[in-house]
């Protein structure tokens, strides 16, 4: 075993056995030390996924495989791999989750389950690692099951409150739809192809007739759809935000949530050969980018502002990884645009949500923006990091989100010159618009919380403070990633070459200079918005609510989050529940019936079997001589006859 | 006897190292009983000897095919496989015993445990009908006294005679069944026995054959506790303490199957590329079959109705000696149906997971009689309620635990042993692990979902914590890797290509065996 292989198992083992030690002993014996084992092992990871990142595009890719079972013909083999794409991820997710770790370290500290919520992150850390490191779709299918576990677990954390109970449950539902097709996709894969590993997959995208190939993508896609919050099952991730603010962080922005995006990314081989699918990818991106940053300007709630936010962003991603419709040439260029967005998008919106989860830590956990405001002077170091999360999210030249979000808007507006040219076209606009939109809300974000005249809500008790050290310098790292990643990567093509050699590839394409109308067109969106909701929010503080009475309907609409979810109430709730009486009534009476008949079936007969063993030896000894003579006389009138 | 006989026998010496120390260790036990009285010295002088023993199998011949140059003992990969399981076993019970036994019992207590370790060892290396009886009852004429020490009420005396009794009697039926094999073929000596007994093909000895397998069998199903041998498994197990009932369930177990396997292998022939009594190991297969699906269905049906724990794990023991047999069946089904394998996978696995189960059972004391007196012990002992929950699921063959393995193979063995009737088998055992779960996850349910009665008033007993804690991450940890047990199992059986056993028949015997 190499280096490398012993790396590759490290990686995802290091949090699992912090996971584990805090599990089991954290409780009782580690008490208020239990982030140590799972901190440690984060920062090993983090460690060991940079050796991964440097060794291994080299190669194309890495490997190992651990033999679970290999006996006779039973083979069962977990086989890991890593070439550019993982790597990549490996270590966003790692960095991510250790800065998140040390955050919660102060976040969480008192908590009565403290334990609890540290050994669910090592679990989840543990869980992401693999699902990028999977050589298959199965093994991803396992993986994404067990983070949507740990997100289940962790949105329900506080799981006294009926509201954050009701909210996991929900995450979880909307998810299953998902993955019910993600499963579909996985069967008619393995129909098609006959294997489920990516190489043998995408070495036979050209043997599958067009109809299945784009039935086995939407399916895929419908997973992706579910796990990273498009329309229509994008109801889940708001609601989401009952979970700690680090966990948002963490998995409703940075690392979980894109798992849809690695999934379509990954599997880029056949999406390529299907342009429907991409078509169909891009629309839905396109939409829910443009929706969800809609509904996030009449938000109140912080946390769910940055939460609307994510959706749209990740709707952006999408509508990247669709571009490429009918040009393949484009595909590379437009899937590392995504997946380059997905890299910065990690650092500055876990940024601002550990921002956020400052703000609501120092005012008693209230996360409402009417009831709090002015706080740049009680909270500057945080009001600081947030700027720079803001200005990011926002795309600001020359902060992580400029780079990212031009690369996008340039491979969809070169994409709108290909064959589909209308319905991209329409894509662009709405991504442009989608940018503006986007400055405008997290600026109304920012001025409402830390503009204006200063006021604390009263549960803050009168002690509202600046956070620690130990919740600020996570912070900070993540505030450089926010700043520099961009600058460091972009413009320097760093970050396209090193994602270029993932062997998943297949079409090289063209060099793409840097294009200006796009560049200019992005930056005044942004410039745009920030100004306006400047004007909107401090300049004219009596304007909003002006607006509001004249837009009635339209400002309704936003606010109620253009009533998805009592549509989804209506239409798939209540038949749902109605449907399920019918089947508890039918389980209750019938199958219950027929359950107990078959349970007590074994009972009886086993009174039946029951008088001889009486406990006397004499009696033992009788009929065991009994049995053995039935044996023997069986035995020798056999063998003589 | 002439002197080179002698030497041989001085040669011989030297593979029986390991058993020597814990029959060495046994005496001074039993002296040192005498004048010191304290259990704590005695039980961690008896880790000392299984420790010892252990190095000297670890330095000695291990792994290497040897035969004694007599031929009494062989050390093949098979008595390696059980010299290991055996001292581990024994160790377990050690841990399980410490503190269960009162001090003044405690020196010959485990000075028993230890010949029993040295008997069990020697039933994996005997290579002789007459040793392979005398490991046998180096086994069970330690397992009297132990039973009898610990407590003396009139239950546990009970149970002590109810065992030697039976336990006479069994030893008796596998003598006379060793007696016509010796009739048959003019020698004890297993090697010597599987060449000269093929001799007999065309005699017309079939029924003789097939009558001394059948004794022999019905011998070792008392000690594994098979249908209709079993009588005497619930009452001397709910008789009995826990750490007891424990040691019945694992150790004769081990023994009685893997000299099941022994003989079977040298009178019938398991592995060999062409059966010798074609008809006799047909009839047997038969038996096998009966005795399996008697055993796992009688006994999960029989544990149903159970409320006493120790009992209820005696009837879960003999459905397992049932799921065990399925195994053995395969075997003589098919040579190549991987039967032996499985059941050698098997026997690790079950010893570890039943020795866990008894162990925490043993902790909770007098205060576990009844199942109802579990309810709730996740919240006042959590340790204890989840080494036994590990244990009862893997009892159960649910995933994540290594019974899963270990009923996958039996069961994959079963069915790949080819014809109807075992394939028929194969689906009995499913149905009969779908029984079993019903009471061993409603024990799990009882300790996690009850709220606690009364606090069990037993202290903290760490040896035997260790020791069951050690059962069930044993349990765990072969789920994720099979792989090493499986190979050993592997190993241990002797493969059809190769001839059964290094060692050359002497001249004399297969003049002898001409002769007939």
């Amino acid at each position: 075993m190499s280096d490398l292989d012993v790396a590759l198992r490290i990686v995802p083992a290091l949090p699992l056995i912090g996971s584990i030690i805090t599990a089991f002993l954290g409780h009782r014996l580690l008490g208020s030390k239990s982030h140590l084992p799972v901190i440690v092992g984060l920062a090993g990871s983090v460690l060991f996924s940079l050796m991964v990142l440097v060794e291994a595009p080299g190669s194309g890719r890495i490997s190992t495989s651990y033999d679970f079972i290999d006996l006779g013909n039973l083979h069962i083999n977990v086989v890991l791999r890593a070439d550019a794409l993982t790597a990549m991820m490996l270590v966003t997710v790692n960095l991510v989750g250790l800065l998140v770790a040390v955050y919660s370290r102060g976040y969480m500290a008192g908590d009565s389950g403290y334990a609890r919520y540290f050994a669910e992150l090592g679990l989840f850390v543990f869980s992401m690692s693999m699902l990028v490191l999977s050589s298959n779709f199965l093994l991803l299918y396992v993986f994404w099951e067990a983070v949507g576990l740990c997100s289940y677990l962790l949105i329900g954390f506080w799981y006294e409150r009926p509201s954050a109970a009701a909210a996991a449950r929900k995450a979880f539902l909307v998810n299953r739809i998902g993955d019910c097709g993600f499963l579909l996709g996985l069967m008619l894969m393995w129909t098609t192809f006959g294997t489920l590993d990516y190489d043998g997959v995408f070495s036979r995208v050209d043997q599958a007739d067009p109809a299945t190939l784009t039935a086995i993508c939407l399916l895929l896609f419908t997973g992706a759809v579910g796990k990273s919050a498009q329309f229509p099952l994008h109801v889940w991730l708001p609601d989401a935000m009952e979970g700690p603010s680090p966990v948002s962080a963490l998995i409703h922005a940075a690392t979980m949530v894109t798992a849809g995006v690695y999934l379509v990314a990954r599997s880029t081989p056949l999406f390529v050969a299907s342009p429907t699918a991409q078509l169909i990818v891009a629309g839905i991106g396109g939409f829910t980018a443009l929706l969800a940053a809609l509904i996030a300007l009449t938000q109140f709630d912080l946390k769910r502002v940055l939460a609307y936010s994510t959706v749209s962003q990740l709707g952006l991603m999408f509508l990247a990884l669709g571009a490429a419709a009918g040009q393949p040439k484009l595909a590379e260029f437009a899937v590392i645009a995504a997946v380059f967005h997905l890299f910065t998008h990690a650092f500055f919106k876990a940024l601002l949500f550990l921002a956020a989860g400052s703000v609501m830590h120092a005012m008693g956990d209230v996360i409402d923006m009417r009831r709090f405001g002015g706080l740049r002077r009680l909270l500057p170091w945080t009001h600081a990091l947030f700027l720079i999360g803001a200005l990011a999210l926002a795309g600001v030249v020359p902060l992580a989100g400029f780079w990212s979000k031009d690369e996008i808007l340039s491979a969809v507006r070169e994409a709108s010159h290909g064959p589909y040219g209308g319905m991209l076209t329409i894509c662009y606009y709405a991504a442009v618009l989608t940018t503006f939109l986007t400055a405008f809300y997290t600026f109304r974000a920012y001025f409402l919380t830390f503009w204006g005249e200063e006021r604390i809500p009263e549960e803050a008790h009168g002690h509202a403070h600046e956070s620690g050290l130990v919740m600020l310098a996570p912070m900070g790292v993540l505030a450089i990633g926010a700043a520099l990643t961009g600058l460091f990567f972009g413009p320097t093509h760093l970050f396209g070459e090193y994602l270029a050699k993932t062997p998943i590839f297949p079409v090289l394409g063209d060099e793409h200079g840097l294009d200006w109308t796009v560049l200019l067109t992005g930056t005044l969106a942004a410039v745009l918005g920030i100004g306006l909701s400047g004007w909107f929010y401090v300049l004219n503080p009596g304007l909003p609510e002006r607006l509001r009475r004249g837009l009635r309907g339209l400002y309704e609409l936003s606010y109620n989050r253009f009533y998805l979810d009592e549509l989804y109430g209506v239409l798939f709730v209540g038949p749902a529940t109605v449907l399920s009486n019918v089947c508890r009534l039918f389980d209750q009476y019938i199958v219950d019936g027929v359950v107990d008949l078959v349970g007590w079936v074994p009972s009886a007969l086993g009174r039946v079997f029951q008088p001889p063993q009486n406990g006397l030896v004499q009696y033992y000894a009788l009929v065991t001589t009994i049995g053995l003579a039935v044996f023997v006389i069986f035995v020798v009138l056999t063998l003589r006859g | 006897m002439d002197s080179q006989i002698a030497e041989q026998l001085v040669g011989s010496v030297e593979l029986l190292i390991p058993e020597l120390i814990l029959v060495a260790a046994a005496c001074v036990l039993f002296v040192g009983g005498t004048v010191y009285r304290s259990r704590t010295t005695w039980s961690a002088a008896a880790l000392v000897a299984i420790g010892l023993a252990f190095l000297a199998w670890w330095w000695g011949p291990a792994g290497d095919s040897v035969t004694s140059s007599v031929g009494l003992v062989a050390f093949t990969p098979l008595a390696s496989y059980v010299a290991v399981l055996s001292l581990a076993a024994v160790a377990v019970v050690v841990l399980s015993g410490w503190n269960q036994v009162p001090d003044f019992r405690a020196a010959e207590f485990h000075a028993c445990l230890l010949v029993i370790a040295a008997g069990t060892m020697l039933v994996g290396a005997a290579n002789d009908l007459i040793l392979l009886f005398l490991a046998l009852e180096m086994i069970s004429i330690p397992t009297y006294v132990v039973l009898y020490l610990p407590r003396q009420d009139a239950s546990n005396q009970e149970a002590a005679l109810k065992y030697f009794l039976l336990s006479v009697f069994a030893s008796a039926v596998f003598l006379f069944g060793i007696s016509y094999l010796y009739g048959l073929s003019g020698t004890t000596n297993l090697t010597a026995l599987s060449v000269a007994l093929p001799i007999q093909r065309e005699s017309g000895f079939d029924h003789l054959v097939g009558l001394a397998v059948v004794l022999v069998l019905a011998g070792l199903s008392f000690r594994v506790a098979a249908v209709p041998f079993h009588f005497y498994a619930p009452d001397v197990y709910q008789g009995t303490v826990p750490v007891c009932a424990g040691l019945l369930a694992a150790i004769p177990k081990l023994a009685g199957f893997v000299g099941m396997l022994i003989v079977l292998n040298a009178a019938l022939g398991l592995t060999a590329a062409e059966s010798w009594f074609p008809e006799v190991r047909s009839v047997i297969t038969a038996v096998c079959w009966i005795l399996a699906l008697a055993s796992m269905t009688i006994g999960n049906l029989l544990a149903l109705l159970q409320s006493n724990p120790r009992r209820l794990l005696a009837y879960s023991s003999i459905a397992h000696a049932g799921y065990v047999l399925v195994g053995v069946g395969a075997a003589l089904a098919a040579s190549d149906s991987g039967g032996q394998e499985a059941v050698l996978f098997y026997l690790a696995i079950y010893t570890a997971m039943t020795l866990g189960a008894f162990g925490v059972l043993g902790l909770l004391g007098a205060s576990a009689e009844a199942v109802e007196d579990l309810a709730g012990l996740a919240r006042t002992r959590p340790l204890y309620a989840l080494a036994l929950a590990v244990c009862l699921f893997s009892l159960t063959g649910l995933p994540p635990t290594a019974g899963f393995w270990a009923k996958l193979y039996v069961f994959l063995a079963a069915w790949a042993s080819g014809g109807t009737l075992y394939r028929v088998l194969a689906i009995a055992l499913a149905l009969n692990a779908a029984v079993a779960a019903w009471y061993y996850i409603r024990i799990v349910a009882i300790m996690y979902l009850r709220s606690p009665g009364r606090e069990p008033a037993v202290a903290t007993d760490r040896p035997g914590l260790i020791g069951a804690a050690a059962c069930a991450a044993f349990v765990v940890g072969v789920f994720a890797f099979p792989g090493w047990i499986w190979t050993a199992s592997w190993q241990a059986v002797p493969q059809a290509d190769q001839p059964a056993q290094a060692m050359s028949v002497p001249e004399s015997l297969q003049a002898l065996a001409q002769e007939r």
